[in-house]
């Protein structure tokens, strides 16, 4: 039995099965609810998004006349943690979606602002940060690596070197990533948004899945809005930044592994040479690594398996804020490296470093901690980076939250991201004013207090 | 009981994962599940069941979570339930482990539940 505990009804339902006849026959059992819902929110995982459209038909018959919204994530937590198998959250009422699909970020993002407007206390954005569409893209991306680099070798001066760069990033935000910090800084700050900058631990073609009102749409943004008093935190497991770049270094130097500062030519989202030499290139000198290639990554890609998590990667400095993002580097048959944000607000020295979290799980505990209210519903997210890291140590979040919340769920999902005008604290991974990125160690929470009108 | 351990047991059942199986410490299995039902998986099956005894021990001395080998290209793990029960898990090597650990948890924590 449901009841209405003060912010409104809101009901978790989740099965860890994964073959469909089996889901529904958990789903019958369980969906059973005392309220009938305005809006849900459904999560797959890698076990079943495959067979979202038998899934979505199954609830669009359910329950006809409720909103939705929907997305991959790496696993759940409720009272039980599951890496396969779906989750679906209703919501009585106060809570509402939108979507927007264009060319590029930008605009994809102006639009659903627009849309958003301002009568929503919260709000959580859902968008792909690098979209695997098909096979026959995924060449195409490959053959323009090739002639991108080629142009870009036979220019000797920067600029020229800067300008093909910028062109292919252009190329790349129209197709394939949608740069975090660029989709959130559309957003003013004056109500939180949380990112769900989705990006699979292991890709497949079709990854990451998006689904707004029953739609799988693809490359674009959904906006799921939250109206009522709501109170959103954004935490990451880093000391915080410092007053100046040789600061945050320093930083940097005592909390990685394997530190080493490098000279970067970058523009937009492309990475051409690290220390003089293609980033990938770089990458296999410095850890005798072998690359993966071009047929292996599509077979890889095939099966959804292409593994997108690495353990070593490049830090970037932010000119704005001196704070700090890392981008992992995978071992890809790429000349000019694809980043996942948008690089012209950093210093062009970098750092290479080695992935560390110190304090190990628990510090993903710490943002249960920096709650404002002890009798809310609350959704959060966390780094799924800690499955890799942690294996099964990822249960004691479920201990945490036990501890800390009333009634709670939570996501795996990939470096969840944050853009709010005042933060409470310098965060290491605050990357532009009130716009919070790194590519691991992050999470984010709403509290539910009441989503009353 | 049992067809509930069961029916938990079929949530991680998938063509990577080749047995599941819940044994008594003096060797009995209790609940086997194959997908895969070759002389190899009936070899491990043998073989566990004259080791299962010694494993549990080394497990509760050690004060270990668990114990794992790899033979070939399966994946042998030994997750222990209780003092004389241990969920055995056999996979190929292709699966990725880092998150059917954490489902196998799961699963360990909801049969110690009903045992």
């Amino acid at each position: 039995m449901s009841e209405d505990k003060g912010y409104g009804m809101i009901s978790v339902v989740y099965t860890p099965y994964s073959k469909f006849d089996e889901i529904v026959r958990d789903l019958e059992k369980k969906l059973k609810l005392d309220f009938e819902p305005e809006f849900f929110f459904l999560f797959l995982t890698e076990s079943t998004w495959k067979d979202y459209k038998k899934i979505l038909e199954y609830l669009k018959k359910k329950f006809p006349n409720c909103k939705m919204a929907g997305c991959i994530v790496e696993g759940y937590i409720t009272d039980e943690i599951w890496m396969r198998g779906l989750a679906i959250v209703f919501f009585e009422h106060g809570v509402n979606v939108f979507w927007a699909k264009d060319k590029n970020t930008t605009k994809t993002f102006e639009i659903l602002k627009n849309k958003i407007g301002t009568k929503y206390s919260s709000v959580i954005t859902i968008f792909p940060m690098f979209y695997f569409s098909s096979r026959f893209d995924v060449l195409k991306l490959f053959a323009n690596d090739r002639l991108y680099w080629f142009k870009y070798k036979r220019v000797k001066n920067l600029e020229d070197k800067l300008k093909i760069l910028d062109s292919y990033s252009k190329k790349l935000e129209s197709k394939y990533v949608f740069p975090v910090n660029k989709a959130l800084r559309i957003f003013d700050g004056n109500f939180p948004v949380i990112g769900m900058n989705l990006m699979p631990l292991e890709a497949g073609y079709g990854t990451p899945l998006i689904i707004a009102n029953y739609k799988n749409i693809g490359r674009g943004a959904v906006a799921v809005c939250f109206k009522g008093k709501t109170n959103a935190i954004f935490y990451d497991v880093f000391p915080e930044r410092g007053k100046s770049f040789e600061e945050t270094i320093e930083v940097i130097k005592n909390y990685f592994p394997n530190v080493e500062l490098v000279d970067v030519i970058k523009k937009g989202v492309t990475i051409a040479e690290v220390n003089n030499v293609a980033p990938v290139e770089f990458l296999k000198r410095k850890l005798y690594k072998g690359i993966a290639g071009e047929e292996e990554v599509l077979s890889r890609l095939e099966k959804g398996k292409l593994s997108m998590v690495s353990p070593y990667g490049l830090a970037f400095i932010s000119r704005n804020t001196l704070g700090c993002s890392c981008l992992g580097l995978l071992p890809y048959p790429l000349n000019i490296y694809s980043s996942l944000f948008d690089l012209d607000i950093f210093y062009d020295k970098a750092i290479f470093l080695g992935e560390r979290i110190k304090g190990g799980i628990h510090s993903f505990g710490e943002i249960f901690e920096n709650k404002l209210y002890s009798d809310t519903f609350d959704i959060f997210m966390i780094d799924s980076n800690t499955i890799m890291m942690f294996g099964k140590g990822v249960h004691k979040i479920k201990n945490f939250a036990q501890q800390n919340c009333k009634e709670f769920f939570g996501i795996f999902t990939l470096c969840p991201s944050f853009r709010l005008s005042n933060l409470i604290k310098a965060y290491f991974s605050e990357i532009e004013k009130g716009l919070c990125f790194n590519s691991s160690g992050t999470s984010t929470m709403l509290e539910i207090k009441n989503l009353r009108l | 009981m049992l067809s509930e351990i069961e029916k938990t047991m079929d949530i991680i059942r998938n063509s990577d994962v080749k047995l599941i199986a819940l044994f008594r410490i003096d060797g009995v299995p209790i609940i086997v599940k194959t997908i895969e039902r070759t002389q190899r998986i009936l070899n491990s099956i043998y073989w566990l069941q004259r080791q299962i005894k010694d494993f549990l021990n080394q497990i509760f001395i050690g004060d270990l979570d668990d114990l794992k080998f790899k033979s070939g290209d399966l994946i042998i793990g030994i997750y222990p339930i209780s003092k004389t029960l241990a969920l055995i898990v056999i996979t190929s090597d292709e699966i990725s482990l880092y998150k059917l650990e954490s489902d196998i948890e799961s699963i360990c924590l909801k049969i110690r539940d009903m045992v």
